[in-house]
């Protein structure tokens, strides 16, 4: 029996992993997690390089985070939908924060494909990347009028996610700021 | 069209897979002519799989974003270069190089004249099953020639830090390794169904064994070399879990190639060279898999394809699992038990060292991920874990290899023992002075190294002396003594490179001169220079000891506008006894008007004896490579 052995330990690592990937539970909508505070974000603005990123200056309001690039793909294709909530939510505070690109690049991005920011900040020494946990670009955090980060999305919008989970996260976020006022 | 004819090349590869993969079967139920199928579906599948290879490559060439994989890879404004190289840079063009590599052994195995035709003719059949199964996780799971519509406007990816040249070739040699395994395997299987696991057998895999190892050192030292010149922190290992994944098949691999020493000799171990066999090829597929999949660098792009994933698991389930329930069945004739006081009984030992340094490995790699994927709070696994429980195994290890060469393969005596150890006080009494001349601090862990790298290298004299006494050298004893001496330069430079590395910092601010250790250093000038895609600034550095001059070094710190990215190349002086690294760090601060740039400056001696080390290791697995074809081929 003792020629079985290796078998034997294979085949426990080899359940223990199947269950594993088996037992993960991917129903949940992406992104749901636990509020936590934004955290300082070293960022300038694309427009004015002498103007820097404050987290507290927009206590009060609701602000839409979008990381993006102009040579990424999906970016693109999310834009529309950006379109979409500026349109439904014209409260809501929509910042883009551009990762690992030229201003020039961006310039000629947003004005092909159309501008849904409020307000633009680049990433420069990509510690506002780290600071926020980024993975890739797109990514979109939501934060609420106390400055938490209360939803975040790794990967592009699509009208689903949009429709069903991101819109009434922000018209609550939205009711809570004006009671809050 | 050309897309779609790669595709098509790709599914009858796996069709032509499928034949040589039961072709056993066919001989069985069908017609004895069915062993002739094997040879010319090997060469046929080989060169099906070279035009899929060579139709993506041409996708890329000719940036067709209509294909999804060279959307997300690739980039029109790429120089050719990297975007050829950029084919394979990905999951499932590196999964295509994979089978294609596998292909050209199996036309290799299948052209080279063998003593033992079954053997042979099984052993091509179990490379058409692996080939097969890979075939259908490429074509169902990660197909390269997927097409996309509407097709893209422009390709995704035009990053400069991937667009390296070492990052390019690297890869390729490594799996040159890892899919050599799979023909050794392939092998072990033939061995085990037909219940032969003889001196016959281990002469077939011998060739095998040689160039695979010999191509995973390469990979490996050039992966560290490439690290050390690019990365500029001045090391070259950092246990990194990508680097633990190709050194684990590295170290059962060279058990392998050990034992099966052993098993050609004297006929013994049979049973735990197979063992050894599925053991290094399962490890090959967790590390490809592992680093492919993203399982490391992130747990989650794992989990977002479940499919894969599942697919990943049922293959090593069939493969593995299957292996081991065969070896499990199978008896195999009892052969002489080994002697320890013995050449194989030394051998023995070094496996088992080998196999436990592999399993410290195995386990700080796994652990992370389990407990990420049990949804607990991770851990990362550093270089004190591997300082405490990989190191200490090897220096029982360079003993053996001291030893073992001169030891005779039934039994030694006492008197030759007795003779050995006395040899051995020499040189370690002659390094021990120089280590306590010449070294100024960690004496104990230097007297250690450097009494292992002196021992190992005064007993491979000596065994070279011997074998050449004995009517001049044999290929296999080459390949010992290369490999050995490679193993005491590498046991010598590690020891030197880690305890004996200083590290200088300063940040610049003025041209003063200054002395960094034994060495003033002067600012001679600084230039802003374009590069074709870059602007750099270089520091030249005149260095001085004692008055004498040493050497002028120009660091650069390097700017891609394109993608506002920053990149520092270190500059280095090599001489045999030591390196003088230097190195500018990244400005911090992001006010233009008072940059502080750092400047850093690492004294690695013997850094380039480690890289001889490594090629020796290398260059002896090749040796022991045409040793064992001289044989076969006429």
């Amino acid at each position: 029996m003792r020629r079985a052995i290796p078998l034997l330990i294979f085949t426990i690592f080899a359940l223990i992993a199947a269950v594993a990937l088996l037992a993960r539970d991917d129903s949940a909508p992406p992104g749901e997690q636990a509020a936590r505070p934004l955290p300082a974000l070293p960022l300038v603005a694309l427009n004015r390089p002498t103007e820097f990123f404050d987290n507290t200056a927009y206590r009060g309001k609701v602000v839409l985070f979008n990381v993006f690039a102009s040579w990424c793909l999906p970016c693109l294709a999310e834009m529309r939908e950006l379109e979409a909530l500026a349109e439904q939510f014209p409260a809501l505070e929509r910042h883009g924060i551009v990762w690992n690109d030229s201003p020039k690049n961006i310039r000629a991005f947003l004005k092909k494909h159309g501008n849904p920011f409020t307000m633009l900040w680049r990433d420069t020494t990509g510690q506002s990347a780290i600071a926020l946990g980024l993975r890739g670009v797109p990514e979109t955090y939501l934060i609420n009028a106390r400055g938490e980060i209360i939803y975040h999305i790794p990967g592009p919008i699509d009208r689903r996610l949009r429709e069903d989970v991101l819109a009434p996260i922000i018209t609550r976020a939205l009711a809570e700021a004006g009671n809050a006022r | 069209m050309t897309a779609e004819f790669g595709h098509f090349a790709l599914i009858l590869a796996l069709m032509v897979a499928i034949v040589q993969a039961i072709a056993p079967l066919l001989r069985h139920y069908l017609t004895p002519a069915a062993v002739h199928l094997v040879k010319p579906a090997a060469a046929m599948q080989c060169m099906l799989l070279a035009t899929a290879f060579v139709a993506l490559i041409a996708c890329y060439v000719a940036s067709d974003f209509s294909v999804l994989n060279v959307v997300q890879n690739s980039h029109s404004a790429k120089p050719l270069m990297y975007k050829i190289t950029g084919a394979w840079g990905n999951h499932e063009g590196s999964m295509l190089l994979w089978v294609l590599v596998l292909s050209i052994f199996g036309l290799l195995v299948a052209w080279i004249r063998a003593e033992d035709a079954e053997l042979k003719f099984l052993t091509l059949s179990i490379a058409g099953f692996i080939a097969a199964g890979f075939l259908l996780f490429i074509l169902l799971t990660s197909n390269p020639f997927w097409r996309v519509f509407p097709p893209a406007p422009e390709g995704e990816d035009l990053n400069p830090l991937l667009q390296d040249i070492g990052l390019a070739f690297h890869p390729p040699t490594l799996y040159i390794g890892y899919v050599g395994y799979g023909i050794v395997f392939a092998y072990a299987i033939a061995g085990l169904i037909r219940g032969r696991i003889d001196a016959g057998w281990a002469r077939a895999v011998k060739p095998w064994l040689g160039i695979t190892w010999s191509a995973l050192t390469l990979g490996i030292g050039a992966g560290s070399w490439w690290a050390y010149r690019e990365l500029g922190w001045g090391g070259w290992w950092f246990w990194d879990p990508v680097e633990n994944v190709s050194l684990m098949p590295w170290l059962v691999g060279g058990a392998l190639l050990h034992s099966n020493l052993v098993l050609e000799k004297r006929g013994s171990l049979g049973r735990w060279v197979v063992l050894l066999a599925i053991l290094t090829f399962s490890l090959s597929l967790i590390g490809t898999f592992i680093v492919r999949s993203g399982l490391i660098t992130s747990v989650h792009a794992f989990a977002s394809d479940p499919e894969r994933g599942l697919f990943i698991l049922g293959y090593l389930g069939i493969v593995t699992g299957g292996a081991l329930a065969l070896y499990a069945l199978r008896s195999l004739p009892a052969a002489e038990p080994v002697r320890l006081r013995s050449r194989s009984g030394f051998l023995l030992l070094n496996n088992l060292l080998l196999v436990t340094a592999a399993g410290t490995i195995l386990l700080a790699t796994l652990y992370p991920i389990m407990l990420e994927l049990l949804g607990l709070p991770t851990v990362s696994v550093g270089a004190p874990y591997f300082n405490s429980t990989f190191l200490p195994l090897t220096a029982p290890l360079l003993l053996l290899a001291a030893f073992a060469p001169l030891m005779a393969w039934d039994c030694a005596t006492r008197p030759q023992i007795l003779t050995l150890m006395k040899a051995a006080i020499l040189p370690i009494l002659a390094s021990s002075l120089l280590v306590l001349l010449l070294v100024e601090r960690d004496h104990g862990l230097f007297l250690i190294g450097a009494g292992l790298a002196a021992l190992l290298t005064a007993n491979t004299l000596r065994y070279a002396r011997k074998a050449w006494r004995s009517g001049g050298f044999r290929w296999p004893q080459l390949a010992s003594i290369t490999g050995h001496l490679g193993l005491a330069l590498f046991a010598l430079a590690l020891t030197a490179t880690s305890l004996g590395r200083e590290t200088y910092e300063r940040p610049m601010v003025d041209a003063a001169p200054f002395q960094f250790g034994h060495y003033q250093l002067q600012m001679v000038r600084v230039e802003e220079k374009t590069g074709p895609n870059y602007k750099t600034r270089a520091a030249t550095f005149r260095i001085t000891r004692g008055g004498e001059f040493v050497a002028e070094l120009t660091p650069e710190i390097r700017y891609y506008p394109v993608r506002g990215m920053t990149t520092s190349e270190a500059a280095v002086h090599s001489r045999p006894w030591g390196d003088l690294y230097l190195v500018m760090g990244e400005s911090t601060a992001g006010d233009k008007e008072k940059i502080a740039i750092g400047l850093r400056m690492y004294v690695s001696p013997f850094q380039q004896i480690l890289w001889l080390g490594f090629l020796m290791i290398g260059a002896s697995g090749a040796l022991s490579f045409i040793a064992a074809l001289k044989r076969r081929v006429p």
